[in-house]
């Protein structure tokens, strides 16, 4: 998995997230699941929602939702967790994220990738790789690795309204 | 005299019992006043002689036990003596006490003069007592026997003589008692005898003047009744007396006014009898007339109704027919609701079913997504197998739309059946309503047909009500024609009284011989006038015509 | 096939090059380290022979030229130049990148690639004569010489395959004396002889050094497709002893038939012959062998083979999810009413238990694996700081998991650095101290209850609890006014950013290396320790759990979630009910008879209340004794553990998770710690 990693890929995966469409680069994505039963782990975060069994790995899993400073809504029919491989202190770790649903897989070139707004200090947009056109939506390209880095509750309705200004 | 006979014969009597009354009352004063002569004579004169007597008697009894005490010296002889003394002293001051009661002022003073000479004596007995009992001693005897030979004597001597006196003034009373009696009876005699002859002689006179007054009045009764009893209203009554004969002619002068006016009425009213007996015949025929035609309209009616009632029988049978119409229709719809509901659960199974295709639809999009995510990290090697992915998520894609819309389909015919089945299920009880209420109306009709067959039983019953009308009109007619004659007869017998106007007797006679014959329709019995005419039922009109109403038709 | 086989020698040439990167690292430390060099020599060789075969040429060439340099150095027993390590490390990073397919004949690397060749040639040119056979004491003697036969018959379809034999038979004759017999015997008619198929076999004699091992490597791609028996003559080299007759005599022979069972044969015969012309061993020889075995720690055992490690976690994992599922079947099996099932659940049991132990065992190491390495560290530290330093081992038995130990490994070598570094004082200063002029280092390792403790043990003149503080508050790292235990105050050299050293040396001193010991440690949920004697020493304790990864646990439920405590952990189990809580104090339950301060479990990791029949279970640790109470009780399990990944770090009460037969996850909780945590807590409550 680590050699293909360093490959550039312009194929990504995109999903929601409230009413915004997000994309992720497919080497981070391990794969997609339906949602198990999570065990909770007591004392901790909220936005940690807890761990599955992903094939005879505990694989901890975490509410994007909430990660991302939206409100919590129940889980339905459509709700996936993104299983990414993402870097954290140079190692590969691995994570589900529990997202509203799935879209598709799309080809794009990095180069349409339009660059996140570098609007000064005021929202931070590290967490925004870019934004790109597939078809008639918008798709906020994401940094998983330092979103899931990150410890802290990312305010990304901020972060989303930063890149669309 | 305005006396009436009554007052009179009052009068008489009054007197003759008035006359008797008197002649009692002297009779009775007279023997009262000899009544109470002899009672005083008996109760106090002969008492006073009784008593008197007894006293003396006394007096000397206790003179000898006096001389009795003086006599012996035995004391218990003395003790006895004085005792028995003592109580005849008491009983002889007694009496004494007595006669002085039931005398009268001379007679008390002799019992005065008694009682005196007494005490005295009792005095000198005292003396002696002392003397022959308390001392008794042979000197005290003498002395005792002096003063009883004494003034003990004496003393008892002179009241002896005043009780004797008094019995010597009693005899006297009643000789002059005696005397008295004698007169009165003699006065009482006399007065008796005289009334006798007054009472006589008032008798006779007020007899005679009663017997006078009736008998004329009587005679002029007898003279009137006499006319009446020729026939003759017309007489006049004659009275002038004013007593109750009198008025006995007043009424029978009344009773003969008002014959007349009854003869007279009588006879106007056997006149009407006869025109409205006419009048009658006439009506009967008529009636008999109105008897046929409604015979015939029976008839008509018997047959509308006959005609009615099979109507009524074909609605029975619609109805019926129509009632097993509906029950087929209710079980109809029963089946086609299970049928529905049958559906309804069919549809949900597919429902449930496609649910499952979705399933498979969604988990096969993951899986396609999971193929890609695996192709495009592949690489260039990747291409054709993300190529396939995405056909196949579009396929998982379009499935799951296809699902979901067949799902959509489904619950909104589920939802249609489902109502469909609902009002298959409301329509059942309508149904069945309407079944009920055929069978209501076959069982109404039912009830029709048989009230149709009462009507038509009614309907004889008129019928042979309408006969029997027939019947009694004829009937009837004969009966005018009898009362007619009848009225004649009337009219006949009161012409016997003399009431003053001949002319109205005449004028019916007039009218008398004419005979009416009044037709008379015979029914046969059910109503239906026989026509004699058809030969099939002339038979029949020839056995009914035996029956008792020819009879009548043959007197005629 | 040549697809899958070329994958396979690319996974292999990766590992190769990590292992040559990390051979060339320690080299660097200590360029005089022959075995290093040997190691980086049979690594290069591996790789050239194997790249050449699979059309890598530019690998091959470039391996090739510094393989002649360590060889040079190998056979010179010269210490590794730095600029043929810096060289060598290069190559590696080019290697990698030749490796990858898309980028091999773009110009930029073609004209990297000619450099390296050039520099590699100059810096073969430019390569120091060979020494006199200078002092290298741990050179090992000379390797005892063995002769071997060989018995190679490749499968038909080899050729096919991308294989020559001719290339392997080649490799041998580089080992040392190499005779080969073929066997023609299978040699079709030559119209009927397919140029695809090989129809010959080989015997091969072969007189060599090299170990048992070493000759297998060069089949290693083919070991599939090929019968191979490889059977020792005896020592020495038996193929000068043997005379030409006896050699065409056995080729003739061996021309017409050979089979394994003639091989076997053929050996029995030439081991006659050879007794004959060579009865008995030399005893020179035979006493170095002898030696040899003795002080060398068994590194490699005879019977042993090598297994790659994610071969072992695969196992590993395969056998944790066979427990799991056993459990759900003797569960089932319970709950089944069936005498029958319940027998064979049973059983399965029973093997799946000693499965588990049997792969346990596999995967557990002893300690002393590392011991080489220390040894030589601390021999080669001690040499350069000119320190006199004996290295002591005790417990070296001691059994950890193999993943422990790796990450283990770096932790000693930074404590013993340190050790010898800022411990050990020089000869001289010891002498003048009056103690033993030979500095002591012991490393100790034992189990205690569930801990594995490893001890390194110097008598140095340990560390001064006054100088550690103040350095802390120098360095901004505590307050001044700060009260800390002598312990604490020890332990802030494990801190980052520390160092007391005056002096920045080139082993230590850079401030870094305690700090990651304790952050290595912790990872590995483990404690450390320090304590010392100023003057005599100081004492570095490591705490290790156990690191069983299946544990006999009580399975027990709090909410909806299933907790797994360890068995050796739990005294007992009582029923508690709402009634018995409410007249408690000072959070005691009387249970027994006995007070026992209580935990709600519930309370403080699902914020919900208790369940009306809830249970206590009590645990003991070795300092404390507590009852927690829990929803319910399942009874016991075998937890697989698993870990809960840097996610969940700071949930340090729950040593992983493990999965249920139902695949969800169950809790496992670390009584030790849970204890840590809510003392903790109920103190900053007071």
């Amino acid at each position: 998995m680590s050699k293909v990693a360093e490959q550039t890929i312009n194929s990504f995966l995109s999903f929601k997230l409230d009413r915004e469409t997000f994309g992720v680069n497919v080497n981070k994505v391990i794969e997609i699941l339906e949602v198990p039963h999570i065990t909770k782990i007591p004392k901790s975060p909220a936005f940690m929602r807890g761990v599955i069994n992903l094939r005879g790995t505990v694989l901890p899993v975490v509410d994007a939702r909430l990660k991302f400073g939206l409100k919590e809504i129940a889980d339905s029919v459509n709700t996936c967790i993104i299983v990414f491989n993402i870097q954290v202190a140079k190692e590969q770790v691995m994570v589900g994220a529990l997202v509203d649903a799935v879209q598709e897989v799309f080809d794009m070139d990095e180069s349409q990738l339009m660059p996140p707004p570098s609007i000064g200090g005021k929202f931070r947009t590290d967490f925004i790789r870019g934004m790109a056109r597939n078809e008639d939506d918008f798709v906020m390209m994401l940094d998983v690795d330092k979103i899931f880095a990150s410890e802290e509750i990312i305010n990304l309705q901020q972060e989303v309204e930063a890149v669309k200004a | 005299m305005k006396l009436t006979i009554k007052a009179r014969l009052i009068v008489a009597f009054v007197l003759l019992v008035s006359i008797a009354g008197t002649m009692y009352y002297l009779g009775t004063a007279n023997t009262e006043t000899l009544n109470s002569r002899l009672g005083t004579i008996i109760d106090l004169n002969v008492r006073r002689m009784n008593l008197a007597g007894k006293i003396a008697e006394g007096v000397q009894l206790l003179t000898k036990r006096e001389k009795d005490m003086i006599l012996t010296r035995e004391a218990d002889r003395l003790d006895y003596l004085v005792e028995e003394f003592e109580k005849n002293q008491k009983i002889l001051e007694s009496r004494t006490e007595e006669l002085r009661s039931i005398s009268d002022e001379a007679g008390v003073e002799i019992v005065d003069d008694f009682s005196n000479s007494w005490e005295s004596y009792i005095k000198e007995y005292k003396k002696i007592k002392n003397l022959a009992v308390t001392i008794n001693n042979d000197s005290t005897k003498v002395a005792a026997a002096l003063i009883s030979r004494s003034t003990a004597r004496e003393n008892a001597r002179a009241a002896i003589e005043s009780i004797n006196k008094i019995v010597k003034k009693n005899e006297a009373a009643l000789v002059t008692a005696n005397e008295e009696a004698d007169v009165l009876y003699e006065s009482g005699k006399n007065n008796m005898l005289i009334l006798l002859v007054i009472s006589v002689l008032v008798a006779i006179g007020v007899s005679t003047w009663i017997i006078v007054s009736i008998s004329s009045s009587i005679a002029k009764a007898k003279e009137a009744l006499k006319a009446v009893s020729e026939g003759n209203l017309t007489y006049e009554v004659d009275n002038s007396s004013k007593d109750e004969i009198g008025e006995l002619l007043d009424f029978l002068k009344n009773t003969v006014e008002k014959l007349k006016e009854v003869i007279g009425s009588v006879t106007t009213a056997a006149d009407n009898i006869a025109s409205a007996s006419q009048q009658m015949s006439g009506s009967s025929q008529q009636m008999s007339e109105g008897a046929t035609e409604q015979a015939a309209s029976a008839e008509e009616v018997s047959s509308s109704m006959e005609e009615m009632a099979a109507n009524i029988q074909q609605n029975t049978d619609n109805a019926q027919q129509t009632e097993k119409i509906a029950l087929q229709a209710a079980e109809d719809i029963q089946e086609g609701s299970r049928s529905v509901n049958q559906t309804v659960d069919s549809m949900k199974k597919i429902a449930e079913k496609i649910t499952i295709i979705g399933e498979i639809a969604r988990q096969t999009n993951l899986l396609a997504l999971n193929a890609a995510v695996e192709a495009a990290r592949a690489g260039e090697h990747g291409k054709g197998f993300a190529v396939v992915a995405a056909e196949v998520r579009r396929l998982a894609e379009r499935s799951q739309l296809a699902a979901n819309e067949i799902n959509e389909l489904s619950s909104s015919s589920v939802a249609i059946a489902d109502k469909s089945g609902k009002l298959l299920e409301q329509i059942v009880p309508n149904i069945q309503k309407t079944a009920r209420l055929v069978q209501e109306i076959t069982a109404a009709s039912l009830e029709q047909n048989a009230g149709a067959e009462q009507v038509n039983g009614a309907i004889q019953q008129l019928n042979q009500v309408i006969q029997q009308n027939a019947a009694s009109a004829e009937e009837m007619a004969s009966g005018s024609e009898e009362l007619s004659s009848q009225a004649d007869q009337l009219k006949d017998t009161v012409s016997f009284f003399n009431i003053g106007h001949q002319s109205q007797f005449s004028q019916s006679r007039s009218n008398k011989r004419k005979k009416q014959h009044v037709p008379v329709v015979h029914l046969n019995g059910n109503g239906v006038p026989k026509k004699a005419t058809t030969a099939k039922t002339g038979l029949q009109l020839e056995l009914n015509g035996h029956d008792s109403m020819d009879s009548d038709f043959e007197r005629f | 096939m040549i697809e899958h086989l070329k994958q396979k020698y690319l996974e292999e040439a990766h590992d190769l090059l990590l292992e040559l990167e990390k051979t060339l690292l320690l080299l660097e430390e200590n360029p005089a380290d022959s075995e290093g060099v040997e190691v980086a020599f049979r690594v290069m060789h591996t790789l050239k022979g194997s790249s050449g075969m699979f059309g890598y040429q530019q690998v091959s060439e470039l391996v090739h030229l510094l393989e002649n340099g360590y060889d040079t150095i190998r056979t010179n027993k010269q210490a590794v130049p730095l600029s043929l390590l810096e060289l060598s490390l290069e190559s590696v990073d080019h290697i990698r990148l030749l490796l990858t397919e898309d980028t091999t004949n773009t110009p930029a690397t073609e004209g990297a690639h000619r450099l390296l060749l050039k520099r590699a040639a100059e810096l073969l040119y430019e390569m120091p004569a060979p020494e006199d056979e200078r002092a290298m004491p741990a050179a090992p003697a000379g390797k005892s010489l063995r002769t071997w036969a060989i018995f190679f018959a490749p499968q038909q379809d080899m050729l096919k395959n991308g294989s020559n034999p001719l290339y392997l038979l080649e490799e041998l004759a580089g080992f040392g004396g190499f005779r080969s017999f073929s066997c023609t015997g299978q040699l079709p008619p030559l119209t009927e002889l397919d140029v695809q198929q090989c129809y010959l076999s080989w015997m091969l004699l072969l007189a060599t050094e090299a170990p048992e091992g070493d000759i297998r490597d060069v089949f290693m791609f083919v070991e599939e497709l090929c019968q191979l028996q490889l059977e020792p003559l005896g020592e020495g080299d038996l193929l000068a002893d043997l005379k030409e007759e006896q050699l065409t005599a056995l080729a003739d022979k061996i021309a017409l038939a050979l089979d394994k069972e003639s091989f076997a044969a053929y050996v029995r015969e030439l081991k006659t012959t050879t007794a004959q012309v060579k009865p008995v061993v030399s005893p020179e020889t035979a006493q170095e062998t002898t030696a040899q075995l003795a002080s060398g720690v068994k590194e490699k055992s005879v019977t042993s083979i090598r297994v790659a490690s994610d071969k072992l976690d695969d196992l590993m994992n395969l056998v944790s999810e066979l427990v799991a599922n056993q459990e759900r079947l003797s569960l089932l099996a319970e709950l089944s009413m069936m005498p029958e099932l319940a027998g064979v659940a049973e059983e399965i049991e029973k093997i799946t238990r000693q499965l588990r132990d049997k792969t346990f065992d596999i995967c557990l190491v002893p300690i002393g694996s590392l011991l080489t390495r220390f040894k030589r560290l601390v021999r080669d530290l001690s040499q350069e700081l000119g320190k006199n330093i004996a290295f002591e081992a005790e417990g070296m038995d001691t059994e950890l998991d193999k993943n422990v130990i790796d990450s283990l490994s770096d932790c000693l070598v930074h404590i013993l650095r340190n050790c010898i570094d800022h411990g050990l004082e020089a000869e001289a200063e010891r002498i003048a101290k009056g103690k033993n002029p030979q500095g002591t280092i012991l490393l100790k390792a034992f189990n205690s209850g569930t801990n594995v403790v490893i001890e390194i043990k110097d008598d140095g003149r340990g560390i001064s609890s006054e100088k550690v503080r103040n350095k802390a508050v120098e360095k901004g790292l505590i307050r001044p006014d700060q009260v800390l235990t002598e312990k604490e105050s020890l332990e802030l050299i494990l801190m980052p950013g520390f160092s007391t050293a005056q002096s920045i040396t080139s082993v230590s001193g850079r401030g870094v290396g305690l700090d990651v010991v304790k952050k290595k440690i912790k990872e590995l949920r483990g404690e450390v320790s320090i304590a010392s004697k100023v003057g005599q020493g100081a004492t570095i304790t490591i705490a290790l759990p156990l690191t069983i990864s299946i544990i006999d646990g009580l399975l027990v439920r709090v909410a909806d979630t299933d907790y797994v405590l360890p068995l050796s952990f739990v005294e007992k189990s009582y029923s508690v009910t709402p009634a018995d809580l409410l007249n408690t104090k000072n959070n005691q339950l009387i249970l027994d008879g006995e007070p026992v301060i209580y935990f709600n479990l519930a309370e403080a990791f699902s914020a919900g209340s208790l369940s009306n029949n809830a249970f206590g279970v009590v645990i003991h640790t070795g300092t404390m004794r507590m009852a927690l109470l829990v929803d319910e009780i399942i009874g016991e399990y075998q937890a697989v553990l698993k870990p809960l990944g840097k996610f969940y770090q700071e949930q340090d009460f729950l040593s992983g998770g493990s999965l249920m037969g139902d695949g969800t996850v169950a809790l496992v909780l670390d009584p030790q710690k849970l204890i840590q945590e809510i003392t903790k807590n109920r103190t900053i409550d007071i």
